[in-house]
């Protein structure tokens, strides 16, 4: 296996991206497979662990993440900071994500580049931003309130944009480095969600791939979506279509990636049919790791 | 002269993106109600396409399902369809805030079950699952230390597949918590 627990050392974050610890192929944990997860736990490199679900947590959920985190590397991967929210950040989220990271120290932490709250309502799904400058400061400003709160990196997911806006000023791409290089944060590349955009929205992935920062696409997500009424949706309940297979090929051969997550969350199989995705990609990582020695 | 316009300009950008996310988040969770819609929600979302908006929303309810399921699997095995059915009439007009909502929105749809489905006479022993699992979800959302109820039929935890009609046999279900301990029984 790749990485254990104690080998991930926190980096500061100041572009010292190449010093983060590879962690290998992991899953994004979901309690169905708790049981199962632990008669394979050999093959499963590291978890990413919906940070949301540990909040102010009960005392089983508490004895559950301390079962895992003496395990399992831990990432926690967040759903609701609202980055991009114009009113800002909600102050008690914000106080419990960071507690938690803080508490877990993990090699770096995640959410998303989007929206999830405005006006005081909770949407409860990511929602897109327009790609604009005025989109730009309003993250730059909340991450850094993120940043003040935890010394541990923090990466940022690209969403499955379902509204596109007229008024957008960026490609996909030019934004999501902009969002890297201004805030000095690594990004976590969902490849389905950037095949579904593609498809969607008629661009070439391999284009925005081309115009990504190097150094800064530190984990991957991947799974399987569904197509529906002529457009792709990522139901996350899906076994990883070959189109996907081969953008994480081409995705893993480009990038210097530190960590892959099957992120599977409906209609989880017995756990045997993910260790056969896992392993997948685990090869995948391996070509590319013979391949640049 | 310059820093001030550009500061200003700044700032009224700002304040349309605010608006433009609150009229998109307002038009997500309530749909197309009348009720709801202003005219300057129509004004910020204008130039976004009709059908992406429609298509948002209705991901947004696919996904409250999935959840809701998740918390009451008996009760969406029982209804089938009538789940969805059912939940996009209260979806419609109940919305949750927090990164707990989606515990809130399963255990207010089984209430409003329960109003709905009093004298269900296709399934008559649905209330009952909807006490099983409502207790199950209040011991993850309200932590109390014990409570009770009185069932009708006798019905099971994750057998609702197996056993399709329960006995008629009143009985109780009790929950308690006591540290880590927590547990449902049935008498």
């Amino acid at each position: 296996m790749v990485a254990a627990a104690e080998d991930a050392v926190v980096v500061e974050a100041k572009g010292e991206w190449n010093k983060l610890p590879s962690l290998g192929v992991g899953l994004g944990y979901r309690s169905q497979f708790r049981h199962s997860l632990f008669s394979h736990q050999s093959s499963v490199d590291f978890l990413e662990i919906i940070a949301d679900h540990y909040f102010e947590s009960s005392p089983h959920r508490r004895t559950e993440l301390d079962l895992l985190h003496s395990n399992f590397p831990l990432i926690p991967h967040g759903l609701a900071l609202s980055l991009g929210s114009a009113d800002g950040l909600d102050d008690q989220y914000l106080k419990l994500y960071c507690e938690l990271v803080n508490r877990l120290k993990p090699a770096w932490c995640s959410d998303h580049i989007a929206f999830t709250r405005a006006g005081g309502i909770d949407i409860g799904h990511l929602t897109p931003l327009p790609k604009t400058n005025s989109s730009l400061t309003v993250l730059r400003e909340n991450i850094r309130r993120v940043k003040d709160m935890t010394d541990v990196p923090v990466i940022l997911e690209n969403i499955t944009e379902n509204i596109r806006f007229p008024e957008d000023e960026f490609s996909d791409a030019e934004f999501l480095g902009r969002v890297c290089d201004q805030n000095d944060i690594g990004l976590l590349l969902d490849v389905t969600n950037l095949f579904i955009n593609s498809v969607n929205h008629r661009f070439d992935p391999i284009k925005v791939l081309e115009r990504l920062p190097r150094d800064r696409v530190i984990q991957l997500h991947f799974v399987g979506g569904y197509f529906e009424d002529g457009k792709w949706v990522d139901g996350h309940g899906d076994a990883t279509q070959e189109e996907i297979w081969q953008l994480l090929d081409e995705v893993v051969s480009r990038f210097a990636v530190h960590g892959i997550i099957l992120e599977r969350d409906e209609l989880i199989p017995p756990i045997e049919e993910l260790l056969l995705e896992l392993n997948r990609a685990s090869e995948i990582l391996r070509k590319r790791s013979d391949s640049h020695g | 002269m310059g820093d001030f316009n550009r500061s200003s300009d700044m700032e009224s950008s700002r304040e349309a993106l605010r608006k433009r996310q609150e009229a998109l988040a307002l038009r997500l969770t309530t749909g197309n109600r009348s009720d709801v819609a202003s005219k300057n929600m129509n004004e910020s979302i204008a130039g976004l396409s009709r059908g992406e908006l429609e298509s948002a929303a209705e991901t947004l309810i696919r996904k409250r399902v999935s959840q809701t399921s998740s918390h009451l699997p008996m009760t969406r095995h029982l209804l089938g369809d009538e789940f969805l059915r059912e939940f996009r009439l209260f979806g419609a007009s109940h919305h949750f805030n927090g990164y707990r909502a989606h515990w809130f929105d399963a255990w207010f749809f089984a209430e409003y079950l329960k109003r709905q489905s009093g004298s269900n006479e296709r399934v008559p022993w649905l209330v009952d699952c909807l006490k099983l699992e409502q207790m199950q979800i209040g011991l993850e959302l309200y932590q109390p230390r014990f409570s009770m109820q009185r069932l009708k039929y006798q019905v099971h935890l994750w057998r609702y597949d197996r056993d399709p009609s329960p006995r008629k046999k009143a009985c109780l279900l009790w929950s308690w918590r006591i540290g880590r301990w927590r547990g449902i029984r049935m008498w």
